[in-house]
């Protein structure tokens, strides 16, 4: 599964203006991950992006710019979803790299992954209707200046598919205090006007929270897949912005 | 050998959907009067190498890093012999307490159980907005609930020990359903 580094230029126009480098994404594969070929095919329409796998087993990131957890049901989800995935050997690599500033970003089980391995704040509890829910979802962008906003404006909504059964985010109070005090939230779920309401939380998540960051805003764990909306063929594009920030976002260190 | 058992049960205060559901379905029943119902995992291990205060960190340490997430669990650790052994105690033995006869179970030496002395629940007292919801959505549900109008309201049993023990809520209940049924077939 260790696929060398995959030029992403497959998509770039002609005449397109060459990167100064390319932006090397390293998308982890657990056993049990099924969207890193969608997270792969997503990244490679950026002409400045060049993704490649990483197995769970590997002991380096194989110089990644950006860390991506994709979705899927690592370890079949035994215990608590993402809770076997967290003490891969390559999590080992993705804290120190996330301590170091690393940009990673966590998609449906990575955001699990991320949550039980303590890089994010909170976990994700089943769905409060207990259902398997898979529909396009608003979402409110909350911040702009993290890696992974910077091509949104504050208040935007965005529609990014939700496709998860445990993603009913929660946390004690005093961390959930602290977690929007410092404004650690980075997408709520809504409806299409932006109203943060109870009915548009599709999973019963703690303050409609659908994305966060940790305090140095360098990680990110989100339940919706941008990956599948990268491309208008398929149904939206709001989930450029995401790839895209951290493009522009890793071009300027 | 040391035999020991974890039981993980949702924090007070965190929604447990699955618990919900099933509260709402016992009075369909003809189970009154239930409530709390909270849905756990329950894991079984055998240590061996570490016993006493050795063996009771590491059974905590992998129970905090591992067993359970102690943002939306609570655990506790039961370390049994073999004599004490929950699922042993079903194969039969002197002290029958409960049950039908081709499955008696023998009380365990279970000083505490989750239920008492060492309640996970009181060591979890912090709140969430997912609870609000989940008592709204269960007020909402009781509404609903279809009881049968020929069977009359259950007593509930005397919840003093474990639910392997003598006053096992489940054993009694199934008692009374078992006779129940053996009177409805007579008809």
């Amino acid at each position: 599964m260790t696929a060398g580094t995959v030029s992403g230029t497959a998509a770039a126009e002609p005449g397109a203006q060459a990167p100064r480098r390319p932006v090397n994404f390293g998308i982890v594969v657990f056993p049990g991950s099924n969207c890193e070929y969608d997270a792969h095919h997503a990244l490679s329409t950026f002409p400045e992006a060049a993704p490649h796998y990483l197995w769970h087993k590997d002991h380096d990131l194989d110089g990644a710019d950006v860390v991506v957890l994709p979705g899927g049901f690592s370890y079949g989800d035994y215990l608590r979803t993402g809770a076997i995935a967290r003490f891969s050997p390559i999590m080992q690599e993705v804290a120190a790299f996330a301590r170091a500033g690393g940009p990673v970003l966590g998609i449906c089980n990575g955001f699990q992954i991320l949550a039980e391995a303590h890089l994010v704040h909170g976990a994700l509890l089943q769905n409060r209707g207990l259902k398997f829910i898979c529909h396009p979802q608003y979402l409110k962008v909350e911040r702009n200046d993290t890696p992974f906003t910077r091509r949104f404006e504050v208040g935007q909504v965005i529609q990014i598919p939700v496709n998860h059964n445990e993603g009913n985010w929660t946390a004690g109070s005093e961390s959930l205090r602290k977690i929007e005090e410092q404004g650690l939230v980075v997408f709520r779920y809504c409806d299409e006007y932006g109203n943060v309401t109870d009915g548009a939380n599709p999973n019963g998540a703690v303050d409609n929270v659908a994305g966060i960051v940790n305090e140095t805003g360098n990680v990110m764990g989100m339940m919706p897949h941008p990956e599948r909306v990268c491309e208008a063929e398929l149904g939206g594009t709001d989930g450029r912005g995401v790839f895209g920030s951290l493009i522009d976002h890793t071009l300027e260190q | 050998m040391a035999r020991v058992a974890v039981y993980v049960t949702p924090k007070a205060g965190i929604l447990d959907p699955q618990g919900v559901t099933i509260e709402r379905a016992l009075p369909a029943l003809g189970f009154q009067g239930v409530s709390e119902v909270r849905v756990g995992r329950y894991i079984t291990l055998e240590i061996d190498g570490a016993e006493g205060d050795e063996l009771n960190a590491q059974v905590e340490s992998m129970s905090r890093r591992l067993l359970a997430n102690p943002i939306i669990e609570d655990f506790f650790v039961e370390i049994v012999d073999d004599r004490e052994y929950p699922h042993e105690s079903c194969g039969g033995s002197e002290e029958v307490i409960v049950g039908e006869e081709n499955t008696p179970r023998k009380a365990g030496e279970h000083a505490a159980s989750p239920w008492t002395a060492a309640d996970p629940y009181a060591s979890g007292q912090e709140q969430t907005g997912s609870e609000a919801e989940g008592n709204e959505d269960f007020e909402k549900g009781k509404e609903g609930v279809i009881t049968p109008e020929d069977k009359p309201p259950r007593k509930a049993g005397e919840h003093a020990g474990s639910p392997w023990t003598a006053a096992d809520p489940f054993a009694a209940g199934k008692e009374e359903v078992d006779k129940e049924n053996r009177e409805a077939g007579k008809e």
